[in-house]
């Protein structure tokens, strides 16, 4: 088999003791900034992304997957000590994880959404490498057209998957698609929107959106926020699970595994789909249903394991076809683009080291999860208790210096400033950040993909809809516009994401 | 307390980011169809921008008049965010003149 050469091939980039450090310290910074109430992957990718630019590429990719793995798993940590979820994919954590706490069984509960995390990422990372090979060979014979159809049908699944109003979420969209064109237009050399500023003739600054819009967005809507309401407080007595709860557990881990690596090759899906809709199927197969809520340990099991196999899955559309799923993977290319690596399928056959190299370093920072965060998980809860007053100022003075770091400069401060006030404001108002993010990374392809498509077909804009793939995708993007606007689905959605 | 409607408010900002958008845009040359200009893509995403914002409006309207419950936009919390662009628009004005403010890396 191929893809078992290249995987073992993949090890042996990843398991050099560089890239082993790397994807140790980043699944370590990237616990220790998840573990903080009210930080979500997203915020610690964004705080954390400066430190690997000066990496050479594989090893700053090998050590981001470490962050967002941390991130993740301190996500589920404070979701069950804490009760507050740092984002929409542990929400489901907390309904039973919590009560498992508070029933002094939080050790168990912190267990088994470990294992099962380890069990999933080994799963999804042996379907990353099975799959990725034959997709990114169907995606080489993609045209322009095609690819322009397949962002335009992934921008709206993604609208459609993410929670909140749709509208709001669509003119997000928008909005990122449009900042993404400021700065010199490749093809005509026009300068758009830069006023006359040199500042932005390369565009905006990913990080300083990134920053901007997460971070410090995130910091002035929580600076006000009551802090650690119902801390866990008595002692992690015993961390290993008993016979019981694993028997009870494994069932639910393979069924969320398997549900989560499906669900996260969808485009907009991922680890919050993924989690909720497993806890829902778990509470429908369960004998005794009436014990979801009040700590059931399969309520605890299934979604976290769902979550990290989404998350692990949501990789393939992103490296083979460089279609970010969704915020996390949006970030992901954000930070590729920074080392000059489009994604696509051209990536696997350009960049084999970096591409095997990155999914066996999945599997690796999946098992250092498990070796160091259990063992750790005192220092975590330290972590918890760390009070707003102290850790705002924090997360503000590192993220200035890892925005200063980029180009010795502080223009990417002062635009992270701005687009920290933006964030705030779309905050506010009930607009989730994510969507844009989105945008700002694919609006400067598809207008590539547009003209390339318009430029082959000697300007007859009817080719999006001759090529058969393309109006395929097309076509497929309408119905999924149109059906999520109908009210039945609408009401049907409104339930998915709102339990109990 | 007066409470504004968030799907009005958001409505409205929308409009104006894709006015903001769509009138460079006009400037920046529409091309032919075989070689698009710069200002093509940003005006037809700016034109679908301000469709969504006023759907926003418009459903925000409605609801009024049928007297639905609203969502309110969130209060401001004006000093964290005064403090912190405080903090950030100082170092971003005054970080280059501050010797300790060299990377090592």
């Amino acid at each position: 088999m191929d893809w078992m050469a290249n995987l073992s091939g993949g090890f042996s980039t990843a398991l050099s003791i560089h890239n082993v450090l790397l994807c140790f310290t980043g699944v370590l910074l990237g616990t220790a900034i998840g573990v903080l109430p009210g930080v979500g992957p997203l915020v610690t990718i964004a705080i954390l992304l400066p430190l690997t630019y000066a990496l050479e590429p594989t090893s700053a990719l090998i050590m981001l997957a470490g962050i967002y793995y941390g991130a993740q798993y301190g996500g589920s940590t404070t979701a069950i000590l804490v009760n507050l979820p740092g984002e929409s994919g542990s929400v489901v954590t907390c309904i039973d994880g919590h009560q498992m706490a508070l029933n002094g069984r939080a050790g168990s509960a912190l267990a088994i959404a470990a294992l099962g995390s380890f069990f999933a990422g080994t799963v999804g990372t042996l379907m990353i490498a099975a799959l990725s090979p034959y997709l990114a060979q169907v995606a080489l014979s993609f045209g322009p057209a095609d690819y322009f159809s397949l962002m335009v049908l992934g921008l709206v699944a993604a609208i459609t998957l993410a929670s909140g109003s749709l509208l709001k979420a669509v003119a997000m969209v928008l909005t990122g698609l449009l900042l993404g064109v400021v700065g010199t237009d490749l093809t005509t050399g026009v300068r758009r929107y830069t006023f006359g500023s040199f500042d932005l003739i390369d565009g905006l600054d990913f990080t300083a959106l990134a920053m901007g819009l997460f971070a410090f967005g995130d910091i002035m809507a929580n600076a006000g926020a009551r802090q650690n309401r119902g801390l866990v407080q008595e002692k992690i007595s015993s961390l290993w699970p008993s016979r019981e709860e694993f028997r009870e557990a494994w069932p639910a881990v393979l069924r969320g595994t398997g549900l989560g690596s499906v669900l996260g090759l969808l485009p907009g899906g991922g680890a919050t789909l993924s989690s909720f809709a497993s806890y829902s199927i778990e509470k429908k197969l369960s004998k005794t249903p009436e014990r979801f809520g009040k700590g059931a340990i399969a309520g605890v099991a299934a979604p976290e394991s769902a979550n990290n196999a989404g998350a692990q899955s949501s990789f393939i559309p992103m490296l083979t076809l460089g279609i970010p799923s969704n915020g996390v993977m949006a970030m992901m290319i954000g930070a590729m683009m920074i080392h000059n690596i489009v994604p696509g399928p051209e990536v696997m056959t350009r960049n084999a080291d970096l591409f095997w190299g990155l999914i066996a370093s999945m599997w690796i920072g999946n098992l250092m999860l498990v070796i160091i965060n259990l063992p750790l998980i005192g220092i975590w809860v330290r972590f918890l208790r760390i009070p707003y007053a102290y850790l705002f100022p924090a997360i503000l003075v590192f993220s200035m210096i890892g925005l200063y770091s980029i180009g010795n400069s502080t223009v990417p401060i002062l635009m992270a400033a701005g687009f920290g006030v933006a964030g705030y404001a779309f905050n506010r108002l009930g607009c989730e950040p994510a969507p844009l993010l989105l945008g700002f990374i694919l609006g400067p392809m598809i207008e590539v993909y547009m003209r390339r498509a318009l430029l082959l077909s000697r300007g007859d804009p009817s080719v999006f809809l001759t090529e058969p793939l393309s109006a395929v995708l097309l076509a497929g993007a309408v119905i999924l516009l149109v059906s999520i606007l109908s009210p039945a689905i609408r009401r049907k959605r409104q339930e998915v994401f709102v339990e109990d | 307390m007066k409470t504004i409607d968030s799907n009005l408010a958001a409505g409205l900002v929308f409009l104006l980011i894709a006015a903001a958008f769509a009138i460079p845009a006009l400037g920046y040359g529409m091309g032919s169809r075989l070689r698009l200009g710069a200002g093509v893509f940003p005006l037809i995403v700016s034109l679908l921008l301000a469709a969504v914002g006023m759907a926003l409006v418009v459903a925000a309207l409605r609801a009024r008049e049928q007297g639905h419950a609203r969502i309110p936009v969130l209060p401001f919390d004006l000093r964290a965010m005064v403090c912190e662009m405080a903090a950030l628009v100082f170092v971003g004005g005054l970080g280059v003149r501050l010797p300790f403010f060299r990377m090592p890396f």
